[in-house]
């Protein structure tokens, strides 16, 4: 028996100490959901990797390059399983303005097409026509973007797209031969791919790649081959780290720390913080409204009555501002590309399995919060309430 | 004998004070005819408000009785009392005791909210309480948009809603100029008269004293006059 009317009388008299702490619980949630959206979207990068894929990086340092001469090598290697090799190396550079980011990749477009394309045997990551992948091949300045990027810069084929190196210093031009989508959150729409070997030759043929593609046959053994890729390295000046592709992007994550640990310390600290200000709030509210709880109890209100009056407040106030919160991550992030840095994330969306635990913290808030000026309002002494002021 | 709505039979309070224990209801004992309307007089700290409270169920005694419509309130449960205050007790405070986050209808509505009424008939049954106090037009005002003698009405509007036989009033006046008191003391004895509510009211006003048909003395948590 809840006298609902009182509890949004009270709402209704005290809007700004209401407002105020369901605000901050809404802003508590809202943090959460975000930070939860982060790190699903973090994992979402790696979830979609091919399971038949090995990256082999420089061991020094995943920013050092490698020698061309090594695709080679691994490939008269004849490892055991091994299908394709391939490479890509980080372009940089800027595109109108330094702020616009971008990840470019200079790629060898035969080998891309056979582990990324169309021809890829465990299915294609970016999707363009054959004739584009053709085009492509062909063109020596050509290079394709992602659908995103495209629709960002609204960038259709046949478009130049002009790059101001720093890596590679110059000014590099390149003509837009197709614009390939993705159906993979791992691989995002925001990327650009050219001709490796256009690079190279306004280099001067420094013949120097960023990391080796290695795609393997389904069942081969990928720690035996990962073994097998650093050990014709293990004596050169470019010894290799050899990983899975999942392992490989979980290295740029890396870089952002352990953000796990940290998102989560964060979240806990603040969904404390506002626990504490809410039950601050309501143990005030019981302080001052033992004459109330005394005029209630002699209306005939029972005891368990006069908890549940205090407990639905709380609830009202929790669960008002958790939904709040939900309500507002959900609709800033709804399943679209979000860039941060270097990493963008292809939908960054409010997982399911978060705003139900959020949920769960609005109900733990609630509960926090209201069990104990519950417990305090079904204990007044009637009497003494009626006597005070 | 007439019908006696309450019976008290040797009824004693004590409350602990600085580690002294004071006796605030000495085995008192006295009957309230159905239908009466008694005041209770006496010097400050008498026992007048102790007496008040243990008639209406809101303390419990130490010893003794009271026996309303043939049970003993004094050993019920909290809940059983509860039940039997918001069905059978009005209270009228001094001080009114209205909320003051509720309008004067939604004051009056309140103990309705007991009875598991359509919301409908609340709202008509707590006009309907105000219209009988006078206050059909305040129904939307809040306590402090409104007089004190009007307070006080709101709160014997709140008291009358569900019906009670029996009413207590802690000194309904002992806050209001004459004027409102001769209001709120014509409606006492309105209720008393027209709808034969049974009334007990405490007050240091031979005046309002007078509107009684008995009036009961107290000191030192006996009866010293009028208890018969
Ligand atoms: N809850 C309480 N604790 C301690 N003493 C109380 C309490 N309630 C009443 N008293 C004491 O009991 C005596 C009678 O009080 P009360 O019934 O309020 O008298 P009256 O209403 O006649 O002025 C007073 O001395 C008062 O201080
Ligand atoms: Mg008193």
């Amino acid at each position: 028996m809840v006298p609902w009317r009182l509890v949004f009388a009270h709402a209704r008299a005290q809007p700004l100490r209401w407002a105020l702490t369901a605000g901050s619980i809404a802003l508590a949630v809202f943090l959460y959901c975000t930070l939860q959206t982060v790190l699903a979207a973090l994992d979402s990068l790696a979830s979609g990797v091919s399971g038949n894929r090995l990256i082999a990086s420089s061991a020094v340092s995943l920013f050092q390059s490698l020698p061309l001469s090594g695709v080679e090598r691994i490939r008269a290697a004849r490892i055991d399983g091994v299908r394709e090799v391939g490479h890509w190396t980080w372009f940089g550079g800027v595109y109108r303005d330094p702020k616009e980011f971008f990840p470019r990749f200079g790629v060898d477009v035969e080998t891309m097409r056979r582990q990324y394309g169309d021809l890829a045997p465990s299915g294609e990551a970016y999707l363009l026509s054959a004739d584009d992948w053709d085009r492509f091949a062909r063109s020596k300045g050509g290079c394709v973007v992602g659908r995103g990027l495209a629709d960002r810069y609204a960038l259709a084929v046949g478009d130049p797209l002009v790059l101001e190196g720093d890596i590679y210093p110059g000014t590099w031009q390149f003509e837009i031969v197709g614009v390939y989508a993705s159906d993979n959150p791992t691989y995002d729409e925001e990327t650009m791919f050219f001709h490796w070997s256009y690079l190279n030759e306004g280099m001067g043929r420094i013949d120097l790649v960023g990391t080796y593609t290695i795609d393997f046959a389904p069942g081969a053994d990928a720690a035996a081959i990962s073994a097998a890729v650093d050990d014709l390295f293990r004596n050169s000046s470019n010894r290799t780290l050899t990983q899975s592709e999942a392992a490989f992007q979980a290295q740029f994550i890396s870089m952002w720390g352990n953000v796990g640990l940290l998102f989560g310390f964060i979240g806990a600290s603040v969904i404390f913080a506002t626990a504490v200000i809410a039950l601050n709030t309501m143990l005030l509210g019981v302080r001052e409204r033992v004459k109330e709880i005394g005029v209630l109890a002699t209306l005939g209100f029972r005891r368990r009555s006069l908890s549940a009056l205090f407990l639905a407040e709380s609830f009202v106030i929790c669960l008002g501002g958790a939904g709040l919160g939900m309500l507002l991550a959900s609709a800033l992030w709804h399943g679209q590309p979000l860039r941060m840095a270097t990493v963008i994330f292809p939908a960054f969306g409010v997982p399911d399995s978060t705003l139900f635990v959020a949920l769960g913290i609005g109900v733990g808030l609630a509960l926090l919060a209201g069990v104990a000026p519950a417990v305090m309002a079904s204990r007044v002494s009637i009497v003494r309430a009626l006597r005070e002021g | 004998m007439a019908d006696v709505l309450i019976a008290v039979r040797e009824l004693s309070r004590s409350y602990e004070r600085g580690g002294q224990i004071v006796r605030v209801l000495d085995s008192l004992s006295m009957d309230v005819p159905r239908g009466a309307f008694i005041a209770l007089m006496g010097p400050s700290g008498s026992g007048k408000t102790t007496l008040l409270n243990l008639l209406g169920g809101l303390d419990r005694a130490d010893s003794g009785a009271i026996v309303a419509g043939g049970i003993d309130i004094v050993p019920l449960s909290d809940d059983d009392l509860a039940r039997w205050r918001a069905s059978a007790v009005g209270f009228v405070f001094q001080l009114y005791n209205l909320l003051p986050v509720l309008k004067a209808i939604e004051n009056v509505e309140l103990p309705l909210q007991l009875f598991g009424l359509p919301r409908r008939e609340r709202r008509k049954r707590a006009a309907l309480a105000l219209d009988l106090v006078g206050l059909a037009h305040r129904t939307d005002h809040y306590p402090r948009e409104l007089s004190g003698g009007q307070e006080q009405r709101v709160a014997i509007a709140r008291a009358l809603v569900t019906d009670p036989s029996f009413v207590l009033a802690d000194e309904p006046t002992g806050d209001l100029d004459p004027h409102s008191s001769k209001e709120i003391l014509d409606l006492l004895q309105h209720l008393n008269t027209d709808f034969g509510k049974t009334i007990v009211m405490v007050t240091h006003s031979r005046d309002a004293a007078a509107r009684a048909q008995r009036i009961v003395h107290l000191e030192d948590g006996r009866i010293a006059a009028g208890g018969a």
